[in-house]
């Protein structure tokens, strides 16, 4: 097949449109940058979401030959493979916004606590850069995308002047709050990308808790309406749909001069110019399209000379607990749906009385307590017949849930490669993940499963039967940082502390990629922040003519 | 929650009927009968309707033709009913359970999954009202449930 070349030597190309490639695309552009977006799908059409779509209706529509959105990638369409024994499930949405169109939307900023850990405990490297660098584009984004939440502001979970009021807990939240403020457990407001009032022309929430269906109205941030349109609007964003990168061109010089990629669809090949090119595809997208850049340069992959690009692969440990509050057995039903998703949260704490046995720590979400649109916890409950539907529906009020997400130490045997690998449908070789958590990991489960079992306790709850030390897979949290890591030493890091890489200055990271450490926290706002940061050093060099 | 006790109300007048017959993707009319009467003992009708007169039977029958474990397990469950007498049922299931064979825990989880997700058993039965559009969430107002030194 013919090779499609433009002659069009773009400013800048961005690959990606999420959170990370959305933000980089969306600043430059208003700074007067233009840029080319490549994304590897399109856009999802609103007025199809199947928001409000109850439970009954699925069936039929089913039947009737409709489908809602196809959000997430399809494994045949764009495989990976991981090591024999330990799977990681790898979660993507390719399309205009990427995996904002259905993101959890937990918005946490980052403390000096979590950037100067490594400092502390002596592991890996630690980030270049300190709450001080990331507190106003934290102020800007918060600003931009609007995040509810509470007005506490502690050394672990730094507070903001611009949050947009929360949603009341529901019942079960307010008990867990009281019953864990009892043995000094502090749960605080939860914080979320959700407009609880309009904000920026975007309309306010309306409760319907389907969040992960997509929103309908545009309530919540995703990148497509957030970023991508006001860039458009600009006049200087284009973005080609269904265009999946292979490849990073590389010059004599061993700059970045381009990007090659495959329609999704023909598979026809195009190779496009660019001054400079912004990476945020996604951790483990992006990884591989760094170390599938090989070049007598860089035979190890773009940048990567120091063998660093693919390896400290971080994701995070998670399990789910379930109680039933006793105050609500049996009581009135409420619409719990909220903002779908937890109202309250528990962030990291040291254990009272001191010393833990591992390294880092964790926090805790609550999503899904209350009225759920399933009775999934009645497969936990014992017997069948009038007893069992009689305990689903006494129950069915009184529902808690605790999900803790603990930090997953950097280490060099964590993964990603593209060496020996099968190529896709394009000829490209496709990833491969290695990972594996340790002892630290297993100690800190220990922990969280404590914290959750003291919080139930506390609140007389009955708790719902788990198995002790059982962890959601591996990938689960969809929360994958580190294989482009930046850090102050070019010898044990790829970027620098504005996303930029070490060898290759007008090449930039911004995604999850990114990340020196993985922290408790969901990583999307501090991604958002980061991005602004870069693109407004990227853009300052621009001017300055240094790239 | 006037219109749930409405809703409760009327249940309660009008006798639940079994569901209307639906194609078959899957098992043939002698198994679906077995899933069926299984069905109903796991999620029986009292007050409100049961596992049968929602039509969990037909669920469970789609979901086993894209599975093909789930079809072993299910057919060597329904070959264990087909050879014991209608009233021996609930016997049979109960020594199941305490054996805990896959065949009760699959249909457990099935009728469970289908049960609640039908308008009778989510609305009628529990008392589900969400997925709508509301003004402003109130949240917890019980005097009662609110924490004294209040963490926001």
């Amino acid at each position: 097949m013919q090779i499609k070349r433009s002659p069009e030597i773009h400013d800048v190309i961005v690959i990606g449109s999420g959170a990370a490639g959305g933000m980089a695309a969306w600043n430059l552009t208003q700074k007067g940058v233009n840029v080319l977006v490549l994304d590897a799908g399109e856009k999802f059409d609103r007025a199809k979401f199947w928001s409000h779509v109850k439970p009954w209706e699925w069936q039929p529509r089913f039947a009737r030959g409709q489908r809602p959105p196809q959000f997430y990638l399809d494994l045949k369409d764009q495989p990976y493979t991981w090591e024999e024994g330990h799977y990681f499930q790898l979660t993507r949405v390719w399309g205009r916004g990427g995996k904002t169109n259905v993101w959890g939307r937990v918005s946490l900023r980052y403390s000096d606590l979590n950037l100067t850990e490594p400092e502390r405990d002596g592991w890996e490297i630690p980030w270049p850069i300190r709450y001080k660098d990331i507190a106003p584009y934290y102020d800007r984004v918060e600003q931009l995308i609007g995040v509810n939440g509470g007005t506490d502001d502690t050394e672990w979970l730094p507070g903001s002047k611009h949050h947009l009021p929360p949603p009341a807990p529901r019942c079960g939240e307010r008990l867990l709050q009281k019953a864990a403020a009892g043995i000094g457990i502090k749960l605080v407001a939860g914080r979320r990308a959700v407009v609880t009032r309009e904000l920026n022309g975007h309309a306010p929430c309306h409760y319907c808790g389907a969040c992960g269906r997509g929103c309908d109205i545009s309530a919540f941030f995703n990148a497509s309406d957030y970023l991508i349109e006001p860039a458009l609007a600009t006049g200087r964003l284009r973005v080609v749909d269904n265009a999946v990168v292979a490849r990073i061109l590389v010059n004599d010089k061993g700059l970045a001069s381009g990007v090659q990629y495959f329609d999704r669809h023909t598979k026809e090949e195009h190779l496009v110019r660019a001054r400079r090119v912004v990476l945020g595809a996604s951790c483990v997208d992006s990884t591989r399209i760094l170390l599938n850049s090989k070049s007598t340069v860089y035979p190890n992959g773009i940048g990567n000379s120091n063998d660093v690009v693919g390896r400290y692969l971080a994701e995070q440990i998670r399990f789910h607990i379930y109680g039933f509050l006793p105050e609500l057995l049996g009581g009135l039903v409420y619409n719990d749906d909220g903002i779908s998703g937890e109202h309250v949260y528990m962030p990291r704490f040291n254990p009272a009385g001191g010393r833990k046995d591992y390294l880092r720590g964790f926090g805790m979400q609550f999503w899904g307590c209350g009225a759920q649109d399933n009775a999934d916890y009645g497969k936990s409950l014992p017997g069948f017949g009038i007893d069992l539907k009689q305990a689903i529906k006494r129950r069915y009020p009184s529902l808690v849930a605790l999900h803790p997400y603990g930090e997953v130490l950097p280490r060099r045997t964590n993964r990603i490669s593209v060496d020996k690998t099968p190529l896709d449908r394009y000829g490209v070789p496709i990833a491969r993940i290695e990972y594996e958590i340790g002892e630290n990991e297993k100690k800190m489960t220990h922990a969280m499963y404590d914290t959750c079992e003291e919080i139930l306790h506390a609140a007389n709850a009955e708790i719902l039967p788990f198995e002790r030390n059982h962890l959601d897979v591996s990938g689960g949290a969809i929360h994958e940082h580190g294989t482009c890591r930046m850090g102050a030493d070019p010898k044990r890091s790829a970027l620098n502390g504005f996303c930029q890489m070490h060898e290759v200055k007008n090449l930039f990271v911004v995604d999850g990629a990114a990340f020196t450490t993985a922290t408790e926290k969901n990583p999307t706002l501090t991604i958002l922040a980061l991005a602004w940061r870069a693109s407004d050093y990227m853009a300052e060099e621009m001017r300055a003519g240094r790239i | 929650m006037k219109r749930r006790e409405a809703l409760c109300a009327i249940v309660a007048a009008v006798p639940a009927l079994n569901a209307q017959p639906r194609p078959l993707t899957f098992f043939g009319a002698a198994d679906l009968q077995v899933l069926t009467r299984v069905a109903d003992l796991i999620i029986p009708r009292t007050d409100t309707p049961g596992a049968a007169d929602t039509g969990v039977q037909f669920h469970i029958d789609r979901a086993a033709s894209s599975d093909a474990k789930l079809t072993a397990v299910l057919r060597a469950g329904i070959a264990a009913f087909q050879k014991v007498d209608d009233s021996e049922y609930a016997r049979l299931l109960t020594s199941m359970m305490n054996a805990s064979d896959e065949f009760f825990t699959v249909m457990k989880g099935l009728t469970i999954d289908a049960y609640y997700s039908t308008r009778e058993g989510l609305v009628t039965e529990l008392g589900w009202h969400g997925n709508t559009y509301v003004k402003e969430f109130e949240g917890c107002t019980h005097p009662e449930h609110q924490v004294a030194d209040d963490a926001d």
